[in-house]
C-alpha cells in the first residue's frame, strides 16, 4: 500500500488547502472513526483519535509533505494513535463506565424501551470485545457504514474472501453469546424475555 | 446461497443499531488546525489568521534610532566645539591688520613665512589658512 509521502514542489494556497482538507475529512473521516471505535468500542475515544488523526494531516501538510495515499495514511495514523492514545487515556482515568459508552445519559427516568435497548446494547457489547480487532474492524465497517465487502477488503487491505468469512463468523459467533443471555431478543421488535 | 435465518436478521438489525447509535450524532466538523490562513468554512468559521510579526523589528529600529541620535549628537557637538578662528601665519608683506582687523599683535618669529618651508620639512606640516569642508 503506498504511504509514502514526498516533497511537493509546492504547497497549494491556503484557501485550496484548506478546501482539500475538509474534502478529505468528509470523505474518509467515518472511516478513521470506524478504525479507532473498533480498537476500544469507546465513541469519545474515537471522535479524539479522528480528531487529531486530521489535524496531524494538516501539520504534515505544513511540513511541506505531500502524502500520496491520503486513505491509507489517515488510517494507519489512525490505528496507531487508537493504540497508543487510549492506553495513555486509560492510563490516567481508567475505563469509562458501560452505560456513558452507551451514549444514553440519564438525567431524567428514560422510557422503558429506551433503557431495554441500552441494557441489550450493553450485553452486545460485552459481546464485541470479546472478539478479534480484526472482527471488530469488519463489524464496525459492515453495520456503521453500511460497506459491502468488497469496500472493506479495500480499506483494510485484505482478501473478499476474508471479510465474509469474519463476518460469518462474528455473526454465529454474537447470536450463539447473546442467546446464552436472559431476556436477550435479537429481533428488537420482538417481546422480551423471548429466546431465539 | 442459503436464505439467512430469522435469528441472523434479528443480529444484523441489532448490530446495524448498535453501531449507528454508537457514531456521533449530527457527525461533527472538520477540526480547524491552529494558524490556519484558509477562509472560513460554510460548516464552521475559522479563526482569524495571525499576522507573522517580526518580534526583532521593534528592537532594530530603537536601536537604529539611538545610533543615529548618538552620532547627530556627536556631529553636533564637534561642530559646537569647533575653535575660532586660528591665528593665520603671516605672509609675506603681512602686516599686523591681516591678524586681527585694528590689532597690533605680531606673529612670533615661528610662525614667520619665510621660515615655512625649512619646518615644513621639518614638520611635512602644510601651513596656511585651514579650511572647513
Amino acid at each position: 500500500m503506498p504511504n509514502a509521502s514526498a516533497k511537493g514542489s509546492g504547497p497549494p494556497s491556503g484557501s485550496a488547502r484548506r478546501a482539500e482538507f475538509e474534502s478529505l475529512y468528509e470523505l474518509y473521516s467515518r472511516e478513521v472513526w470506524s478504525l479507532a471505535y473498533a480498537r476500544w468500542m469507546d465513541s469519545d475515544l474515537a471522535l479524539d483519535v479522528t480528531q487529531e488523526v486530521f489535524l496531524r494531516l494538516w501539520k504534515q501538510w505544513e511540513a511541506g509533505d505531500e502524502i500520496l495515499n491520503p486513505r491509507a495514511w489517515l488510517l494507519r495514523v489512525a490505528r496507531n494513535l487508537a493504540e497508543d492514545y487510549a492506553k495513555s487515556a486509560f492510563r490516567r482515568y481508567g475505563t469509562q463506565p458501560p452505560e456513558l459508552l452507551n451514549g444514553v445519559r440519564s438525567r431524567q427516568p428514560e422510557p422503558t424501551e429506551l433503557l431495554e435497548k441500552a441494557e441489550i446494547f450493553a450485553q452486545l457489547r460485552a459481546v464485541l470485545e470479546e472478539l478479534s480487532q480484526a472482527d471488530r474492524d469488519v463489524l464496525t465497517l459492515r453495520y456503521g457504514l453500511d460497506y459491502d465487502a468488497n469496500t472493506i477488503a479495500e480499506l483494510l487491505n485484505v482478501n473478499v474472501t476474508a471479510v465474509h468469512m469474519r463476518l460469518s463468523r462474528a455473526r454465529q459467533r454474537l447470536a450463539e453469546r447473546l442467546a446464552t443471555h436472559e431476556d436477550f431478543n435479537p429481533d428488537l421488535t420482538g417481546e422480551k424475555g423471548t429466546k431465539p | 446461497m442459503s436464505q439467512p435465518s430469522p435469528n441472523s436478521d434479528g443480529v444484523d438489525r441489532l448490530l446495524a443499531d448498535f453501531f449507528k447509535s454508537q457514531m456521533p450524532q449530527p457527525w461533527p466538523s472538520a477540526p480547524v488546525p491552529e494558524g490556519s490562513l484558509a477562509e472560513p468554512s460554510s460548516l464552521r468559521a475559522a479563526p482569524e489568521p495571525r499576522r507573522s510579526v517580526d518580534p526583532g523589528r521593534r528592537p532594530r529600529l530603537t536601536l537604529a534610532v539611538s545610533v543615529a541620535l548618538l552620532l547627530g549628537a556627536l556631529w553636533v557637538m564637534s561642530a559646537g566645539s569647533t575653535p575660532g578662528p586660528r591665528p593665520l601665519p603671516a605672509r609675506p608683506g603681512a602686516g599686523p591688520n591681516d591678524l586681527i582687523s585694528g590689532g597690533s599683535a605680531k606673529l612670533p618669529r615661528e610662525f614667520d613665512r619665510k621660515d615655512k618651508e625649512e619646518d615644513r620639512d621639518k614638520t611635512g606640516l602644510k601651513h596656511g589658512p585651514i579650511t572647513f569642508p
